[in-house]
């Protein structure tokens, strides 16, 4: 063979891969979205007349403690805790967590709240740092209030203090600045009640964007699409990730992952494992697969639910700075996850997990980044060494474009046919643009914030760094 | 190049190309769906204001005595009467069902009949969705309408479970806790049995005797429920009956059971 056609070979086994690999994470996106419209459809049909009031009568609604950790949330804390105070359920309390803020937090919850300390005796089943005091309200409005102030360590170590304050069997783990539905527990709590061969460990929903939309009294008045063209990609992204991505992954049984801005969990199997690990920024992902593995570990059937409602709202990130840094983290923690949990990877004991979910994250949440970067420097070596097949790459950068845009259109429109939350032309015609500008504005952006957080794995960099919101328009 | 790397590469070109336009085949497809849509949305929310106005006009005019009942019927049979209009009205009467009583309640229902509003919740009892047959019985048992007792009690036998606990809750709805309604063989879950509790609590009943036939069924959700009920109720006189209960129940059943137990007991002790 000659020198030219070694290159030549080279080349077209480049092409050949790059392709596979393109079409590969098309397939599994089209597979996963029909999971999830078949999934959805199911929902909708089961619950279109539910009326989730009828919950209030039952003595027996499982007891809930929602877990708030705060961290320098002075300016809005007061509005977010009232608004947590003010969900419809019978059976719940509220644990704010004062994360060791500097700023006038505590100063704000004790005046607003009337805050007392309390009589109740911290017993730390989860080692955590230490707890400076438990308040309590002496306004019996406000009696399902309690206030722990601790030294700071982190939104783990937070969450966990949480969980050994809670005496309830069941608790959620929201990040204080979400907006919550009002029906929110009402909702999580449905699938506890009905009919289940196995156990229920965690419930996740989705999480939504709430830039330029107007909240009033900590409630979500008008859904819009944001302004922000950042913030409008991402109301893209969490549309394809939680409709068309985590509805087929709880339909199978096989999801790894609940938000960590919303989340219910077991508390007796959360215990059981340890609580969260302060040791990772991918907390929320890792408590999961951790508290997964105990259940398979033990032989004990049980389940991780999903909930499709738009539940918890969330502010998102408008400025570049802020956005890779919110990405890096999420890629050093989905790292940790999978190497803390390398046993479970293609191990046929942990079935779905080891078996699709794990490898799955791994090649296309993990590695994907990675390879495309890797791709991109070879395009840039051929294109340098002049022998770059330019009719093959421009055709295969618009098949890839195209589908992108696609995927986006399909989201929309699962939006459109199921929870309808978006109302004008307007709000469509963003929305589309954004989806047209994703692959240019956006997605070199995720890419390059997913090697940043490889690189600072590498370095031994830790952390969550600073995440600074504007706040909801009012 | 030789001419097979040629032939492939034309292929892969082919292909290609081929995917593009079929990905922007469906691109324009989903784009125009979802604009088709949201036209129809915004269209049905305009027709539904306008027909909520129409229908707090005429219910509200009712509930207050400033029309009779017959001029209220007259001014709804004038509406132009679709299916949407029809839905619209039915969810607002089931809403202000929801909170008025007595009388005004009692005019609701009147309504609801006289307007034959009933026959389109009917035809949903005949479909062959069970979502459809699962707002029909909603609607029907929720507005009181006893006729439809005979309907609902078939529907019991469904195949569908979803049918046949709708069905259970429906029937309790129009009768209360009464011997008449057969004991269903299903498990009714906890979520059922708060729609029960709900609707028993709504429609303020008072009698409750085909209470024994709960406690002694062999469906253990059932004892569960009668417990539930009873506890719920504060039916005093059948608290000490519950607390010296010690059934055969499976364990999570059992569970349930000593939990109120426990809650009883701790009101006797008082």
């Amino acid at each position: 063979m000659t020198s030219i056609s070694w290159i030549e070979t080279g080349v077209s086994i480049f092409n050949y891969l790059i392709l596979l690999f393109a079409v590969s994470v098309m397939v599994s996106y089209l597979v996963l979205a029909f999971i999830s419209a078949s999934a959805l459809k199911s929902y909708l049909k089961e619950n279109r007349f539910v009326n989730y009031k009828a919950l209030l009568t039952l003595n027996d609604a499982p007891s809930v403690s929602l877990i708030a950790p705060a961290y320098n949330e002075g300016r809005t804390i007061r509005e977010n805790v009232h608004s947590l105070l003010s969900i419809n359920y019978n059976n719940y309390n509220v644990i704010v967590v004062n994360d060791g803020s500097k700023d006038n937090s505590m100063e704000v919850l004790t005046k607003e709240f009337s805050l007392v300390p309390s009589d109740k005796n911290y017993q730390a089943a989860i080692p955590t740092k230490n707890v400076r005091g438990i308040y309590v309200s002496s306004n019996p409005s406000f009696a399902k209030l309690i206030v722990v102030d601790k030294e700071n360590g982190g939104k783990a170590d937070a969450l966990n203090v949480g969980i050994n304050i809670s005496e309830n069997p069941y608790i959620v783990c929201i990040d204080v600045d979400c907006i919550m539905d009002k029906d929110v527990l009402l909702k999580l709590s449905k699938p506890f009640l009905e009919k289940s061969e196995k156990r229920i460990i965690a419930t996740g929903g989705v999480v939504r964007i709430a830039n330029s939309c107007v909240v009033k009294a900590g409630k979500l008045i008008s859904v819009k699409a944001p302004d922000n063209m950042l913030a409008r990609i991402q109301v893209l992204e969490y549309l394809r990730a939680f409709i068309l991505g985590r509805m087929a992954w709880a339909k199978m049984d096989g999801l790894l992952l609940i938000s960590g801005a919303f989340g219910m969990f077991d508390r007796e199997i959360a215990l059981a494992c340890g609580g969260y690990n302060t040791k990772t920024v991918g907390e929320d992902m890792e408590l999961v697969v951790r508290m997964r593995r105990y259940m398979i570990e033990r032989n004990e059937a049980h389940t991780v639910q999903f909930i499709p409602d738009p539940l918890c709202w969330t502010e998102a990130p408008e400025d570049y700075k802020i956005l890779i840094k919110q990405r890096s983290r999420w890629t050093r923690g989905t790292y940790e996850t999978l190497y803390l949990h390398r046993k479970i990877c293609l191990n046929p004991k942990y079935k779905i997990l080891g078996l699709l979910s794990y490898p799955y994250w791994a090649i296309y949440e993990f590695w994907a980044p990675l390879i495309e970067f890797t791709g991109l420097l070879i395009t840039i070596l051929f294109v340098t060494l002049g022998i770059l097949n330019w009719k093959f790459f421009l055709l295969l950068l618009l098949f890839v474009y195209i589908f992108s845009v696609l995927f986006s259109m399909m989201a929309l429109y699962a939006e459109e046919t199921t929870f309808k939350r978006y109302n004008t032309f307007k709000d469509l015609r963003k929305l589309v643009i954004a989806a047209f500008l994703e692959p240019f504005v956006f997605h070199p952006v995720v890419v390059y914030a997913a090697l940043k957080g490889n690189w600072q794995k590498l370095k031994g960099q830790g952390g969550w760094g600073e995440m600074t919101r504007k706040g909801f328009v009012k | 190049m030789n001419s097979e790397a040629v032939y492939t590469e034309h292929h892969i070109v082919l292909f290609l190309v081929g995917a593009i336009c079929l990905f922007f085949g469906f691109f324009l497809f989903f784009l125009a769906g979802t604009f088709i849509k949201r036209r129809n949305k915004l269209r049905i929310q305009r027709k539904s204001e306008a027909y909520q106005k129409s229908a707090d006009d005429i219910l509200f005019n009712l509930l207050f005595e400033s029309i009779t009942m017959e001029e209220a019927l007259l001014r709804y049979k004038k509406l132009d009467r679709t299916p949407l209009l029809k839905r619209t009205i039915t969810r607002s009467i089931i809403s202000l069902h929801r909170n008025y009583v007595g009388e005004q309640r009692a005019l609701l229902e009147q309504f609801f009949e006289l307007s034959n509003l009933t026959s389109f919740s009917y035809k949903k009892l005949k479909s062959g969705q069970w979502a459809e047959i699962v707002e029909g019985i909603r609607v029907l048992s929720v507005l009181n309408i006893q006729e439809s007792f005979e309907t609902i009690r078939v529907l019991l036998d469904h195949s569908n479970s979803y049918v046949k606990k709708e069905a259970f809750i429906g029937l309790i709805a129009l009768r209360g806790i009464s011997e008449e309604i057969p004991l269903p063989e299903i498990v009714i879950d906890d979520w059922t049995q708060s729609c029960i509790l709900y609707q028993l609590k709504i429609k303020s009943f008072q009698s409750f005797e085909g209470l024994h036939l709960f406690l002694q069924s062999k469906n253990d959700s059932l004892v569960v429920l009668g417990a539930r009920i009873i506890e719920s109720f504060q039916l005093h006189e059948n608290y000490q009956y519950i607390v010296n209960m010690n059934p055969q129940l499976s364990a999570k059943h059992w569970e349930s059971l000593r939990i109120i137990q426990q809650r009883i007991t701790k009101i006797l002790e008082v």
